[in-house]
Formats: structure tokens, sequence, C-alpha cells
């Protein structure tokens, strides 16, 4: 399987919210609320994008409190928690520090931003939530808070958060162009377009079971002579394609179609 | 006259000609410290740059209260270190380090995973590149491998190996210690060897 990062639908989406971001009216509005049931990219995605724009990345924990999170915060931009005494002097470093990175980052003409992940385990948080949202407004830093089911509900108990978070991204399954340009883009046997079809059902527009199923395709189609459509559908009769995420078991493609 | 090769002079002479609220124009103090308009500007930059001087008006100027402090104090501005480094350095936007990034984020990775979240059109071989990259975090106990591996597609392929991150201590990457047994951590400051077997 090639390793290449396909720009689908869902990719596409997250670039537009951020794309809006920078160019929001209101300077406050600059978070972006990403969710969406597991499986659909968000997480490739986001490495991807962190990877690519130095931005800061923190993973939510049940126990987070207030100083958890800026000692984490301030880890994550290289400064020792123990050197910085106080809280007032802890977040006044943050702040500065991300602005800082903030500015390098516009000069190098890239955006920069704090990524929370799994954010639905704090999202109930009044006070986790409120020092996010005085971290993003004191340098209208963009901020990604990801999320999957609870997210979107737990953020309109806070309606002064909610403003500031116009632009949602829910990851939707991907459908037969998404799926198409995953396995054109990262499968090294050519597939036919009544495979492709069948992936886009049986994987219900999961991208791992997509994934899944690319590789399955590949090991088949390096042991035989393909014809000019690639590996079709009766081709792989009866083979395993993916497994059930429901279930764990193999889903074979039928032997009579 | 103000020696004008010395890149200290300057900004010292302009410190003490402006103190006691004086606000000059570049005119003025070229004339008073003979000195040309564009040496002025330099080292009022210079002295802008440490918050001594406030810009009034273009070409005006007049000290601040930390200038009128430095200049009571007969400071002499130097062209050395203006004391300990206190706002971030940049981290270096290379494949290493957007690997670090990535294997941040996805805990349990691949080389192609990697490849995939952390290259860029203009580098070189990147699976090779980060393959030897993730030898140096596993002999060091950054990284380790995990006994199952992700399924491979090439024919008699024994699959991906798995990893890993066993050990965060912060943003920026560590580098591999070329011909040592180790890497060098950036964040801890300081070298970590590599584990025994």
């Amino acid at each position: 399987m090639k390793p290449n990062f396909v720009e689908t639908t869902n990719v596409q989406k997250f670039y537009a919210a951020l794309k809006r971001v920078n160019e929001r009216g209101a300077v406050e509005a600059c978070m972006v609320v990403v969710d969406g049931k597991p499986g659909l990219g968000k997480t490739t995605t986001l490495s991807r994008w962190v990877a690519q724009t130095g931005s800061i990345y923190l993973r939510a924990q049940k126990g987070w409190d207030y100083n958890w999170l800026i000692q984490e915060l301030l880890t994550e931009l290289s400064i020792d928690p123990v050197t910085v005494k106080g809280r007032r002097e802890k977040f006044a470093r943050v702040i500065s520090t991300l602005g800082d990175r903030a500015q390098s980052a516009s000069l190098m003409g890239q955006t920069f931003g704090l990524v929370i992940d799994e954010c639905d385990l704090v999202s109930n948080r009044a006070e986790i939530m409120e020092a996010i949202r005085g971290i993003s407004d004191l340098r209208f830093l963009p901020t990604i808070l990801v999320g999957m089911g609870t997210l979107r509900d737990n953020l309109r108990r806070f309606p002064q958060i909610e403003s500031r978070a116009p632009n949602k991204v829910e990851f939707l399954p991907a459908d037969l162009a998404d799926t198409n340009a995953l396995i054109e883009s990262r499968c090294e046997v050519q597939v036919a377009p009544d495979l492709v079809d069948f992936v886009c059902r049986v994987s219900r527009g999961f991208n791992r079971e997509i994934l899944d199923a690319i590789a399955h395709i590949e090991r088949f189609g390096m042991r035989i002579d393909p014809g000019p459509e690639g590996i079709t559908l009766a081709d792989m009769a009866g083979q395993a394609i993916m497994n059930d995420r429901n279930t764990g078991k193999p889903v074979c493609i039928p032997a009579v179609m | 006259m103000v020696d004008r090769h010395h890149p200290g002079k300057a900004p010292t002479a302009l410190l003490q000609r402006l103190s006691g609220g004086l606000c000059l124009t570049i005119d003025q103090l070229a004339d008073d410290l003979d000195l040309t308009n564009r040496q002025v500007s330099d080292a009022a930059a210079n002295l802008l740059r440490r918050d001594y001087l406030d810009r009034m008006a273009l070409g005006c100027y007049q000290l601040t209260e930390a200038g009128e402090q430095a200049a009571r104090a007969g400071e002499v501005i130097t062209s050395g270190p203006k004391g300990t480094r206190d706002s971030h350095q940049l981290v270096r936007n290379t494949l290493r380090q957007r690997a670090w990034s990535a294997m941040r984020v996805r805990g349990q990775f691949t080389v192609p995973d990697l490849v995939s979240d952390a290259s860029t059109p203009g580098d070189g071989n990147p699976a090779d590149n980060l393959q030897r990259y993730l030898r140096g975090l596993k002999s060091a106990g950054y990284v380790v491998e995990l006994p199952r591996r992700a399924a491979g597609t090439k024919m008699t392929s024994n699959g991906f190996k798995l990893f890993a991150l066993n050990r965060y201590t912060g943003p920026k990457a560590p580098s591999v210690l070329p011909g040592r047994n180790g890497i060098h951590d950036f964040n801890l400051r300081k070298d970590v060897p590599c584990i025994p077997r």
C-alpha cells in the first residue's frame, strides 16, 4: 500500500474550516469543532496537520484540572513547569510563548493552532472549557476541539464557547468518490469500478475498513494477472475483503453476485 | 565625536543625549552627536528593541522610564547578548521532527503511517530515513516494537513492524548520535544512552 495522504471530502472540509477561521470576521470566533465516529480518519487528518504545521497537540485526560492543563501546555511549549512559579506566571508564560509561536508560524506562512483531542472527556467541565476559551481568546489562537459523540452536545451548555465555534466539521462516512480516491491513491494494483463500489457498500464508508480492503485486494492482486480494468469483483469471488467491525468476522465477496 | 565603527557607542551616546526627558528629532541628534541620520536611526532601533525609547512622531525620540533608568545608571550598550533567552526556540521543520509530532498524535504507528503524515514532496527517501530514526529511538527506549505486526501486502511479506511511543519528553525530536550508542534529547538537554540488551 502506498503511504500517500489522500484529501477526502472530510479532509477538505477540515481545511476549509481552518481557512474560514483565518478569514473570520469576528476575531474571537477561532474555535473549530471536529467530531465523527471512530475510523473515519480524524486521527490521520489531525496527525498529518499537526506534523506539517508544528501545532500543539494535547490529549485530554479524564482527571484533567486547570493546573494539569497548564502544565501539559508548558511541557508542549518546551518550558519546564517546575521553573515557573505560581498560577499567574505560568499562565502568562503560556500566553506569551503561544503568541511567539503563532507569530513565527505566520511569518512562515503557516497556520499554528492548538489541538485538544478526546475533548469529550472534559467537554462538560466548565473549569477546563473556560481555561481553553481564555487561552484561545487572548491570542485569537485557532483551537481545534476533537471528539466523538458528546462534544457538540456538551458545548451547548457553554454559550460563550459555542458562539466562538461556528465552524463545526463532522467527519462523515466516505462516499463512492472518496472510496475511489482512496483506492486509486493508495492501492498498488488497479481496481475495477465494480469492486470499488462493493468496497464502498460493505465498508459503510469507514476509512479503516476501506484500507483493510485495499490490503486484501493488493495481496490478492499481486498473485494474479488482472485484466485491463484491474481486479474485478468476479476475480475476487469467494475471497475475504475485510473484517466486520461489529463481529470481527471476515467479510467475503459472494461467489455468485 | 562618537566612534562610528563601534557597534555600541552610538546607542550609548544616544541614550545619554536623550536623558532628562528630552524629545529630539533625528536631525538634531545627528548634529549633536556628529552622526549621519542613518546611524542615529540604527542606534534608535537598538534602543527601541530594548524598550528604552519611544517614537513620539516620525523621526522624533524620547526615552521611556526604563531608558531613563538605564541612562541614570550609566548603562553601556554593547553588541553582545542581552541576557538569557526567554523566548521559545524555533522547532526545526525536518522530516524527523514532523515524524516525532506524528508519533505523539498516533501513539502506535508503522513506518508507512509516519511517511504518510510527515513526508513532504522534497524528502528524498523518507521510509529509509525514518526506519533508521526509529532504530535509534528504539535503542534508547523511546519507542518500543510491539509483538504484533500490521499486515503487509507484498508477496511473502512479513508485514510492517508496529511501534509505540514509550517515552515522550517534549515536543523537540531527539536526534540520533552519529557513531555513538544513544540519542540526544533536546527536551532534557542531555544524551540518553542505549539500553543494554
